[in-house]
């Protein structure tokens, strides 16, 4: 593994991103969604803090999306 | 027109989203079934499956209110933050909180419940509590914040109808102001009668219309059954009584006098 990547778990499933960005700039790696919402390390990460917010080793992502549902 | 949570709904049916033939079908019931509000939740985007993105543009083409669930949270901290992504996702703060405290029966958690409702009230969330229709678990969450509560008829997905008339019976005398949504358990629209007629204000439900024959059929059946239950609550029921009591008038019957 390439010292600048980073091993996380998006949605139960181990990934390799390039390591030192932000969850804004590593989204478009993880979904085609258009609407979905993020929890990273069971705490939800509102829009807002995309772009603050950067990933790392470890980091537990839960991207989810609308879902028929009773 | 019923009030819950400010709003003013012209449907006492709230009606699931989920185990329809297809997104048709699903859209198809809503309308005959004339909700107003219909439940939705989220999952994990599936790489590859696009049956997600159908179902929501179908739902997106109806003009309801969504009330967006937590199911299969299990702690009130997973049910936490699965409302907050809902709240983001769906556009609103209405929530259906479920914490599942058993996956036999899938029965409400009332102290994770209790936990989590405190939490998302002082967040701004509207919570709709499904739980027990025990009354002390409702008057805690009452306490906690919650306007409203989904008392289950029975487990869901058993279409065992109401198990318990004289809980629900009960949490309707002691929460005269809160309104009741039965939710979960109920299997023909005589469930849903049943229901509005001791006084609830309303069911909701899914797999018993979903899961019909006839799903848009079905619905129809349920949007007549909550209206002649809510009618039958207002116009106020007969006693029960042991005793037969004969309906047409005794005097002037004929041959009475041949039987002396």
């Amino acid at each position: 593994m390439n010292e600048a990547e980073i091993q996380v778990i998006c949605n139960g499933a181990p990934r390799t991103l390039p390591g030192a960005r932000t969850l804004a700039e590593l989204l478009p790696a993880l979904t085609d969604a258009c609407d979905f919402a993020v929890a990273v390390n069971e705490e939800f990460v509102p829009k807002s803090a995309y772009g603050a917010l950067r990933l790392a080793d470890g980091d537990r992502i839960e991207l989810v999306v609308p879902m028929e549902g009773g | 027109m019923w009030r819950v949570a400010d709003v003013e709904l012209d449907s006492r049916l709230l009606i699931g989203s989920s185990l329809y033939p297809s997104p048709r079908v699903m859209q198809e019931a809503i309308r005959a079934a004339g909700a107003a509000v219909v439940t939705v939740s989220l999952r994990r985007q599936q790489a590859g499956a696009h049956g997600g993105e159908d179902f929501w543009a179908a739902l997106r083409a109806l003009d309801v209110r969504l009330l967006p669930n937590t199911a299969g949270c299990h702690s009130a901290r997973e049910a936490i933050t699965t409302a907050e992504m809902a709240r983001e996702l769906f556009g609103t703060h209405w929530i259906k909180l479920e914490v599942i405290g058993d996956d036999y029966n899938l029965q409400p958690d009332p102290f994770g419940l209790v936990e989590a409702a405190r939490e998302l009230v002082a967040q701004g969330f509207e919570v709709f509590p499904y739980c027990t229709e025990d009354l002390v678990v409702g008057e805690k969450l009452v306490a906690a914040g919650c306007r409203v509560l989904m008392p289950w008829g029975a487990p869901i997905g058993t279409a065992r109808g109401l198990l318990n008339p004289y809980g629900l019976r009960t949490l309707r005398e002691r929460l005269p102001g809160i309104p009741l949504i039965v939710d979960a358990g109920l299997g023909v629209p005589s469930h849903a009668a049943q229901a509005l007629e001791l006084g609830c204000d309303a069911v909701l439900l899914n797999t018993a219309i979903a899961q019909a024959t006839d799903p848009v059929a079905m619905a129809a059946a349920f949007r007549h059954a909550v209206l002649a239950g809510r009618l039958a609550f207002e116009a106020g029921r007969m006693p029960e009584r042991d005793l037969a009591q004969p309906s047409t008038p005794v005097v002037g019957t004929p041959f009475w006098q041949q039987q002396q």
